[in-house]
């Protein structure tokens, strides 16, 4: 996973910190322990984070292998007899420009809108998710970073009906089932478009229900008004329109606003 | 009407002849024509006053730059050119809708020092977070890379300055998340994006 720009900027204070200490034993031999596993830990977080800046392309390879280099050497010198000046003149390398060669354009990455509307929309619901539900948040979020937007709503819309699936399961089928009975009763668009034939016994049922049926059953089980019902129908159009082939092309600000509209019908109405 | 035609033709006559063979009866023409126009009855003009009285056609207000930005962001973009007394096209250009999110089109963030400049930064993206989502909540990593991009981002003061600016012009600040503007840096995130639009011009119209 890339490291952020300001886990970053903590190693390389924590890396000025050692040459300062380095640069204080001049040319003498490094003994303390302290010291060494400092700089081992440093050496070994680097390398940890290596790979991912160098696959998210955003900084010259060479540059990346220079630093590899100086902390494999670093991280060697940590278990021989070293000394101290020796070690500085491998750190300073990577103390001097690794602001400019990496933090820099890692900070341009995270910066970019496309990331920011991203991090708005996990955001949004942060803490108010399920595991399974954060997954599909994760995914639209990723899309939105990769200008997928289509993509990100049919993962927000997935999200969605993951919270009122749990919930279904949660008030059980006997409920669901009532629910059922209850909008047949009723006469007039919107109920009449759920037949007997909707009520459930098990999650594979539920799983292969239609969404269209679950948000007028919906209304029932969860309480929703007419408004919030239309509201939902909508979103699931918009979900429709971007699953299937056509001249749909949502933004940006659409997958934010689809998702801050779950957040109001769904996420903060019904309850996992 | 023509009382001295036959001087006046026949000095027509001469300076025809004066002209090259091949232009004479084409000049002879004009000049005629003009003779003869010159008698005519002249159409009264009307006084320079009146014409300054007429008002002008009044211009149709321009609508060109709604083509490109998103119908989410037009309206509040409208209104806050409206409180700012700006033309909207002039505070849309400040921005790039171009590309998906949009982003600012190249501008120069300035400040009497860098700490102002960064401050000056962070209510530049929180005017555009509220053009995009109409919350007054700024990216943190978003005004790093801006400041890193109007090279004036301090490194070991960010947080530092961004923290100072609680209570002021920021109302939450939480380091590495976001900040939230207070009513006091949203006017002045306003005031400051019309300051880069150029309001003096409007002042001047």
């Amino acid at each position: 996973m890339l490291p952020s720009s300001d886990a970053l900027e903590v190693l390389l204070e924590k890396a000025k910190e050692i040459s300062k200490a380095l640069a204080r034993l001049h040319g003498a031999e490094v003994t303390r322990q302290d010291l060494k596993e400092s700089l081992a830990s440093l050496a070994r977080e680097w390398l940890r984070f290596s790979p991912s800046i160098k696959e998210a392309g955003c900084c010259k390879p060479d540059t990346i292998a220079t630093y590899d280099g100086a902390m494999g050497d670093l991280l060697a010198g940590t278990g021989t007899r070293a000394r101290a000046s020796a070690l500085k003149k491998k750190l300073d390398i990577f103390c001097s420009s690794l602001l400019d060669d990496v933090v820099v354009p890692l900070i341009q990455i995270e910066g970019s809108p496309r990331h920011v509307a991203a991090r708005q929309v996990q955001d949004a619901l942060a803490g108010q998710l399920t595991p399974e539900e954060s997954a599909y948040f994760e995914e639209a979020a990723r899309c939105l970073t990769v200008q997928c937007f289509r993509a990100a709503i049919i993962m927000l819309w997935a999200a969605a009906i993951a919270r009122l699936h749990g919930a279904v399961v949660k008030r059980g089928f006997d409920s669901f089932n009532k629910a059922v009975d209850a909008t047949v009763a009723r006469k007039g668009a919107p109920f009449n478009r759920v037949k007997d034939s909707a009520k459930l016994s098990s999650l594979p049922e539920l799983q292969r229900s239609k969404d269209s049926d679950l948000l007028v059953i919906g209304m029932e089980l969860f309480n929703l008004d007419l408004q919030a019902y239309q509201e939902l129908d909508r979103l699931l159009g918009i979900r429709n329109d971007c699953a299937h082939p056509g001249m749909n092309q949502p933004g940006a600000l659409d997958v934010q606003q689809f998702a801050s509209k779950l957040r109001t019908y769904v996420f903060n109405h019904v309850t996992p | 009407m023509y009382e001295n035609a036959k001087e006046q033709i026949e000095n027509i006559c001469k300076l025809a002849d004066e002209c090259p063979e091949l232009y004479r009866v084409k000049a002879f023409e004009i000049l005629l024509r003009g003779y003869v126009d010159s008698l005519l009855p002249q159409r009264t003009v009307q006084p320079a006053t009146n014409v300054a009285a007429v008002a002008p056609p009044r211009p149709h207000a321009d609508t060109s730059w709604t083509a490109t930005v998103p119908q989410e962001v037009q309206p509040r973009l409208s209104a806050m050119a409206q409180r700012r007394k700006l033309p909207p096209e002039k505070l849309a250009a400040l921005f790039d809708f171009s590309s998906d999110p949009f982003t600012f089109s190249p501008l120069h963030v300035t400040g009497k020092s860098t700490k102002d400049r960064m401050r000056n930064v962070a209510l530049l993206v929180g005017a555009r977070a509220f053009l995009a989502t109409g919350r007054w909540v700024a990216d943190w990593a978003e005004i790093k890379a801006m400041c890193t991009h109007q090279n004036c981002y301090d490194q070991p003061n960010f947080a530092a300055t961004l923290k100072k600016e609680k209570g002021e012009t920021l109302k939450n600040v939480t380091p590495g998340n976001n900040v939230e503007l207070s009513a006091r840096g949203t006017d002045q995130a306003e005031q400051l994006l019309a300051t880069l639009a150029g309001v003096t011009d409007v002042a001047e119209q």
